[in-house]
């Protein structure tokens, strides 16, 4: 039994694995924190699997574990460590490197909360209105309406900071 | 002109973004995820013996109580926090922490628990290893169902000069949170018998040492106008204003301003008093990874 869950999960996660991992940087920005919150969606899928194989919901199950640790792991307390050798060093986040981002994902992060899963949900994995409002447990109405906001929010983000559309 | 961006560039874009950011070779992997899993599954089933403890203990309570007051009804039932050295030392030990650093820590037996502080958002901790070569912060937070503890294990045999602390909005919608949770675990020379802290929300906290333990866990409000990052965070937020070494007569002995506040060219001097860095961590530059 043990076996056959083990190589039933291993063959998804395997498939899967990357694909989910850039849902979750583009919802963190961070790719330590995608790494945490992937891997913890994955652990999740592993104790579900028998229920969520049976209900072919995989997908559905990772991306909504992914999409709702997003907002825990923005809630969740960091560690910061001060440098205490010559003289002070700013305290830096726990593996984010503004420099390493794209415009596009640095935008993406100014936008609210809702908006970010809403339009990365929407326009991204290609989700219909209908799957997105039942991930994000909003209405069909307010998916428009977040979707609609964050494009032209990211237009004037992209605009206002001089990057080449 | 468009004011929005279209949805098909905004695909393309971020599809092109984030496949040129990606590094396949970093990230964890499918086995890692099936540890942890297990790990979830273990303690599933552990936690589903302890709810039934919990419960007893929690109706035990109600009797107390009702019997103390001579009062005539019992409230709800509510399952308790663990409390008891044995499920604290179990949450820590099933945290959400590498295998190597649960290895270190409880490899030759139960490590001690040296100082454990409540609050009402997380119970933070200071561990020692039984064979004494390493020790451990680990915080266990009240509202969290899944991996709800998480350890950081240092090399006890090593000095660093840096110091740590945690911190963040506690709050269910960051946007809005004037509430914050700070926590320090470190351990110092014997010379610091005392650490007072000043946070930020003008508060001060002194905390004993315990056989060069100090442990921090508060929980604060910032002022209603204070603008706040979308994590919830005031702007340029320092948690900890300002760190006191303080020896056994409760005589300052070292200190420094983390916001800004004291002299130097990092405003982190305080005046008549040495740097903390005088009394370095007792532990190792990197924690176990």
């Amino acid at each position: 039994m043990t076996d056959k869950r083990r190589g039933e999960f291993s063959e998804f996660a395997t498939a899967r694995r990357a694909h989910y991992r850039r849902l979750a940087y583009a919802l963190c920005g961070d790719w330590h924190g995608a790494d945490d919150i992937v891997q913890n969606a994955f652990a999740r899928l592993y104790v579900a699997w028998p229920r969520v194989r049976r209900s072919g919901a995989e997908d559905a199950y990772v991306r909504r574990a992914i999409t709702r640790a997003a907002i825990d792991e923005s809630r969740r307390p960091w560690r910061r460590e001060r440098s205490g050798l010559d003289g002070f060093d700013h305290p830096a986040g726990t593996g984010v490197d503004p420099g390493d981002r794209h415009d596009l994902v640095t935008a993406l992060l100014r936008l609210p909360e809702m908006q970010r899963r809403a339009v990365v949900l929407r326009h991204w994995l290609g989700l219909s209105v209908a799957e997105t409002a039942r991930d994000l447990r909003i209405s069909e109405g307010t998916v428009k309406s977040h979707t609609s906001r964050a494009l032209e929010r990211l237009h004037h983000l992209m605009t206002e900071e001089g990057t080449p559309r | 002109m468009s004011t929005k961006m279209n949805p098909t560039e905004f695909h393309e874009r971020l599809d092109s973004a984030l496949r040129e950011a990606d590094d396949p070779t970093l990230g964890t992997t499918v086995d890692a995820d099936i540890r942890l899993g297990r790990r979830l599954l273990r303690r599933r089933q552990g936690a589903a013996v302890l709810g039934a403890v919990s419960v007893v203990a929690a109706a035990a309570l109600a009797v107390g109580a009702v019997a103390s007051t001579g009062g005539t009804t019992g409230g709800p039932t509510v399952a308790a926090a663990p409390t008891s050295e044995a499920e604290l030392l179990a949450a820590c030990r099933d945290g959400n922490q590498s295998d190597r650093a649960t290895e270190a820590m409880f490899g030759g037996g139960d490590p001690t628990i040296k100082v454990e502080n409540h609050s009402e958002y997380q119970t933070v901790l200071a561990l020692e290893a039984a064979d004494g070569r390493h020790w451990a912060w680990c915080s266990i937070q009240s509202g969290r169902a899944e991996f709800p503890s998480y350890m950081e294990v240092y090399d006890a045999g090593g000095t660093t000069r840096n110091s740590m602390y945690s911190s963040g909005a506690i709050c269910r919608v960051p946007s809005e949170c004037h509430r914050f949770s700070v926590a320090v675990v470190d351990r110092r020379p014997a010379e610091v018998a005392a650490v007072e802290f000043r946070t930020a929300d003008g508060v001060r906290t002194t905390v004993e040492s315990v056989d060069g333990y100090i442990v921090l866990n508060h929980v604060g409000t910032t002022p209603e106008d204070t603008a706040l990052t979308p994590e919830g965070l005031p702007v340029d937020f320092a948690p900890i204003e300002r760190i006191t070494f303080l020896d056994a007569n409760g005589t300052p002995i070292a200190a420094e301003a983390q916001d800004g506040s004291g002299a130097g060219p990092d405003g982190e001097w305080i005046a008549g008093l040495p740097s903390i860095t005088e009394f370095p961590a007792l532990r190792g530059g990197q924690s176990v990874h």
